[in-house]
Parts: C-alpha cells; sequence; structure tokens
C-alpha cells in the first residue's frame, strides 16, 4: 500500500479480534473425534487466518498485481513439489 | 497516464508501480517462501511416512504455543498501526507501536526460551528423535527470524522516538511491517502443523 492510499474494510482491531477467535476455534478443532476432520478442520482455520493477515494487514487487497507474481509463484511452485514428492513417500517401504 | 508511466515519472529509477524497497522485500519473502515451505513439506511428507510421531508430539506444549500466538498476532496489529502512524504523519505514536512490537518479539523468544528449556528437561533433543529433530529445526529458523526482526524493528523505534532525520527512515516501517506479518504467517502454520496435529 502507497502513503497515500486509504486504509479500507475492517479495521485492523476487528481482524485481531477475529483473528484470537479463530485461534480459539482452532484449539476447540483438536476435540473432534474424527483425526481427519480435525486436521482438515484446523488447517482450514489456518489458511482463513493466513489470508486475513494478508489481505488486511499485508495490504495485499490493495497491491499492484506484480506482488502478486514475485509472491504466489513460489507458493505455487512448492506445491508442485510437493505433489512431487508424494509418490516417493507413498510407495517407499517402511 | 496508466498508473505505472505515473511511477516512473514520480521516481524515474522505478519501472514498477511498486517502490523498489518493497518490490525488494516481497523477491525476499518469496525465497523465504521456499525456505519454510521446503522444510515444512519435509517435515509434512516424513511425519506421513513414519505414521505420525502422535507418541511424541503430544510432549510439546500446546499452552505455551497458544499463548505464544496470541503475543504474535497482538505484534502483528501493533507494527500496522505503526505504518498507520507513519502514513498519518505520527512520529511519536509511530515510535511507540514499533518499540511495542519489538517488546512482544522479545515475550516470544522468552516464551520460546522457558519451551525449549521445558522440553531439555525431558531429555528431548534434536537428535532424540526425528520428530524432535524436525521441531527444534522449525521453530529454531522462525526465532532466529523473530530475533532479527526484534533487532530491525527495535532500532526503528529508536529512531523514530530519539533519532535525528525520521522522514529519511519513516518509509522503511512498511517494507520491515511486511517482514514481520510473513514472520506471523509462518507461525500460522507452524502452529497447527507442529503443536495441534
Amino acid at each position: 500500500m502507497s502513503d497515500h492510499a486509504e486504509h479500507h474494510g475492517p479495521s485492523y482491531i476487528t481482524i485481531w479480534y477475529i483473528l484470537i477467535g479463530l485461534l480459539g476455534l482452532g484449539l476447540l478443532g483438536m476435540g473432534i473425534g474424527n483425526k481427519y476432520l480435525a486436521i482438515g478442520f484446523i488447517f482450514l482455520i489456518a489458511i482463513v487466518k493466513a489470508i486475513l493477515v494478508g489481505r488486511y494487514y499485508m495490504h495485499l487487497k490493495t497491491e499492484a498485481s506484480i506482488v502478486y507474481v514475485i509472491f504466489f509463484v513460489p507458493v505455487l511452485l512448492l506445491f508442485v513439489l510437493a505433489f512431487l514428492l508424494v509418490p516417493d513417500i507413498i510407495y517407499r517401504p517402511s | 497516464m496508466s498508473a505505472a508511466a505515473d511511477a516512473t515519472h514520480d521516481h524515474p529509477y522505478e519501472l514498477t508501480p511498486v517502490p523498489t524497497a518493497k518490490l525488494g522485500i516481497w523477491w525476499f519473502l518469496a525465497s523465504e517462501v521456499m525456505t519454510f515451505g521446503g522444510a515444512l513439506v519435509c517435515f509434512i511428507l516424513a511425519r506421513i511416512h513414519a505414521g505420525g510421531w502422535e507418541d511424541m508430539a503430544h510432549h510439546v506444549s500446546t499452552t505455551i504455543a497458544a499463548i505464544n500466538t496470541v503475543i504474535l498476532v497482538t505484534s502483528s496489529f501493533t507494527i500496522v498501526e505503526a505504518h498507520a502512524a507513519v502514513i498519518a504523519n505520527n512520529q511519536k505514536r509511530a515510535g511507540n507501536y514499533l518499540l511495542i512490537t519489538a517488546l512482544l518479539g522479545c515475550c516470544f523468544m522468552m516464551m520460546k526460551a522457558f519451551e525449549y528449556s521445558r522440553e531439555f528437561s525431558h531429555d528431548l533433543f534434536p537428535w532424540t528423535a526425528p520428530f524432535w529433530g524436525f521441531y527444534y529445526a522449525l521453530t529454531g529458523l522462525h526465532g532466529l527470524h523473530v530475533l532479527g526482526g526484534i533487532v530491525i524493528i527495535g532500532y526503528f523505534g529508536f529512531l523514530a522516538l530519539w533519532g535525528t532525520n525520521w522522514h529519511l527512515y519513516k518509509h522503511r516501517v512498511e517494507v520491515i511491517g511486511l517482514y514481520w506479518h510473513f514472520v506471523d504467517l509462518v507461525w500460522i502454520f507452524l502452529f497447527p502443523l507442529v503443536y495441534l496435529s
């Protein structure tokens, strides 16, 4: 965000309240009986928290498209590289 | 005239609508994505292959980690407020928020030191088992980033409150803020990976 840009949307303190609330929700998620459902829920909460921090605290909401290209290409590459390693883990004898 | 053309007209050395310093920190953060991402992916795959490591994972303190999450999220709030104060030309407020952020970073590190001493007292060292190797490597690497952030943020806090020529440095608050938010982002994923699952 440039120095001249104004902050739109929820206030920073509102985002903080939501983040703390989501932390509590994530901790409650540990109590879900099904292990895989619990892990899925906890990581869903983490993704929502990351989106909130990126969008409102890092101001990605108002950022130029070149920043998205710089930041998200490595993220995409990371998923590709991780996916390529999955068969090695699945088919490797324990 | 387009935004990019406007930017190059105002700042002839900048070829994009994003200031060079900010572009530089985004490149740095992109490289950090690969550093932390690679380590986290290794941890996830090794854990899946080993069958979960649940027996070892339940030794880590979720309470300490949750307190540290509150501290780090709060520090993200305070540094974004410091940036807002810079935009509002309120030097004193910016300095106060920067020093509060550095202080919260110190609290995080103290909690981390307490957590490590707790693990050591239970004979849980990096060489005890692969889980503990990953645990110390991931949280240690993150801790080093927090430590670096504390030094930089503290320095700029002192500059804002007691330094001269603040107008030359104030634009860097946004850049260090982006770094600090990234450190927070890494913790947002480390917390469930190491402490909750």
